[in-house]
């Protein structure tokens, strides 16, 4: 392995943040979901939509 | 199909999706735009809009169908970097969270963000700024026009043009009948559509994707996507976010939303949206990762993430990311269409050209102008320009827009020459870099020069703002 392959080892994002990234990101588009549809019930119960 | 493409969806269906979403937002428009009985219901929902429809409309507006097929070109272009690029432009939406508490506390009887321009800055900075926020918006309308087309092409064969012209004529008619109350209305239904179809589709692909064979064929074919200090990527990270503050801070599509919304609720909406925001392009965009090691054949860039997911997902996910990008393309054209409409009557028609006020005509104009707006998106779309290239060229005229706009809001010796210098050149040096070095710096370099300006003059300035002569 060539000095160059070797530095590109150190610059590579590991596979381990890649997978979390998209985890989080899934989690976090879900948890969105819950929030507006709960929030919307609030508004709703309490007269506040509009 | 159509002459002899593949497609992903049978045409047939294609339409029926079509008609039927599009009959559903025509008729919820109508339903909610029955409670518009002022002029200011029409143009800003009545200026009571509660938390959550208020964060779902502001979500949904910034959830365009770029950011549903840019971010898997994103990530397919420039690798994980890329993805996060794209999420970046979250940092407008909490940013302006309190710029919002700022509008509603100076300009309570305010209506657009060009009434602050000529207020603030007076007549120059004002026509400007109007001619750059045209641009945007057109920009911004005929990227999503030309968006949804390609999608409906490549995904059910429905023909280019067909694609477009149904799109448009649906977010037309509905926003039409109820103005503001129809946008905000329908933009939670389309939030909410467009959130479960990114979680679906995103949590298939994971579900039935290899993601160490994937990482590991990227780190062999393709390994500066995983590269951390890729230097295109990690300058399109900034010029990412500095693009989503002009976008955000100038653009009347959001200062109509920060009227249309209660006071209290406004800043809470605005960050709340960014929050929900920012893991949709990741979500959205790292099914293009897997295009390599799944063999996708990409022809044009712009549609690798229906491909994929239709390529993964089959017939399902092919349904799926066409509803999600309809919801998506909608949701976004008819705020585009309501605030710019709203820019243009109130801006060019009351104040330039001084058409008559009186509620029924002023009604009729505004109608008369989401008409034009969308004939004019219309032909401009058949042009079939590129995404990246119609967003992006737009990227430095509104980031030059940043520093007036904070500078404009806050200090009361911010001088309207200065913000005329930094306008003009932000704008001409983002675009010099636009095409002397890549697109990917032209929104920082025009958002740094136009802050230098500011922030040179300011100490200059001897004059002190009143902000009372922003009520007016």
């Amino acid at each position: 392995m060539s000095n160059l392959h070797v530095a590109e080892l150190f610059v590579f994002i590991p596979f381990a943040v890649m997978k979390w990234m998209i985890y989080l990101s899934l989690t976090g588009v879900g948890l969105g979901l819950l929030i507006l549809i709960v929030l919307f019930i609030r508004d709703w119960k309490g007269g506040r939509l509009w | 199909m159509s002459d002899g493409v593949i497609t992903l969806l049978d045409p047939r269906l294609g339409w029926a999706l079509l008609c039927l979403f599009g009959l559903l937002w025509v008729f919820l428009g109508w339903y909610w735009g029955r409670r518009a009985s002022s002029v200011d219901d029409f143009l800003l929902a009545g200026r009571k809009v509660g938390l959550a429809l208020g964060t779902a409309t502001a979500m949904a507006t910034w959830v365009t169908s770029n950011t549903v097929m840019l971010a898997p070109v994103f990530a397919l272009e420039k690798g994980l970097w890329g993805m996060v690029a794209y999420s970046t432009a979250s940092f407008g939406l909490f940013l302006f969270a309190p710029l919002s508490r700022r509008i509603r506390t100076l300009m309570p009887e305010g209506h657009t963000s060009g009434d602050f321009m000529r207020l603030r800055y007076g007549k120059w900075a004002w026509y400007l700024f109007l001619v750059i926020s045209m641009v945007y918006s057109v920009a911004w309308l005929v990227s999503m026009g030309t968006a949804g087309g390609k999608l409906m092409e490549t995904l059910a064969g429905i023909p280019y043009f067909h694609g477009v012209t149904s799109i448009l004529l649906v977010c037309v008619i509905y926003t039409l009948f109820g103005g503001m109350y129809a946008v905000i209305g329908t933009d939670f239904i389309q939030s909410a559509i467009i959130l479960a179809g990114v979680l679906l589709v995103g949590s298939l692909v994971v579900i039935r994707t290899d993601l160490r064979a994937l990482y590991d064929t990227m780190a062999v074919e393709q390994p500066s996507l995983i590269n951390a200090l890729m230097p295109v990527a990690l300058l399109s990270l900034f010029n990412n976010m500095f693009f989503g503050f002009g976008e955000v801070f100038h653009n009347n599509v959001w200062w109509s939303r920060a009227h249309a919304m209660r006071a209290e609720v406004a800043p809470r909406a605005f960050f709340l949206s960014g929050l929900l925001w920012f893991p949709i392009p990741i979500a959205a965009g790292f099914i293009a990762l897997s295009a390599t090691s799944l063999g996708v054949n990409v022809i044009d860039p712009n549609t690798v993430g229906p491909l994929v997911a239709g390529q993964v997902l089959g017939k399902v996910g092919a349904v799926l990311v066409f509803v999600v990008v309809f919801c998506s393309l909608a949701s976004s054209i008819d705020s585009l269409l309501a605030a710019t409409s709203d820019l243009l009557l109130q801006d060019l028609g009351k104040k330039i050209l001084g058409i008559s006020s009186e509620p029924s005509r002023f009604r009729l104009y505004s109608k008369f102008i989401i008409i034009l707006l969308g004939f004019l998106t219309w032909v401009l779309c058949a042009l079939e320009m590129d995404l990246l290239q119609i967003l992006f060229l737009s990227g430095p005229l509104v980031a030059s827009a940043i520093w007036p706009i904070i500078a404009g809001l806050y200090w009361n010796r911010a001088h309207w020459l200065a913000a005329v210098l930094a306008m003009l050149l932000g704008s001409a040096l983002g675009l010099w870099a636009y095409f002397q070095i890549g697109w990917y710096t032209a929104s920082l370099i025009s958002s740094v020069v136009s802050m230098a300006v500011i922030f040179v003059s300011v100490p200059f300035c001897r004059q002190t703002f009143d902000w009372k002569k922003l009520h007016e």
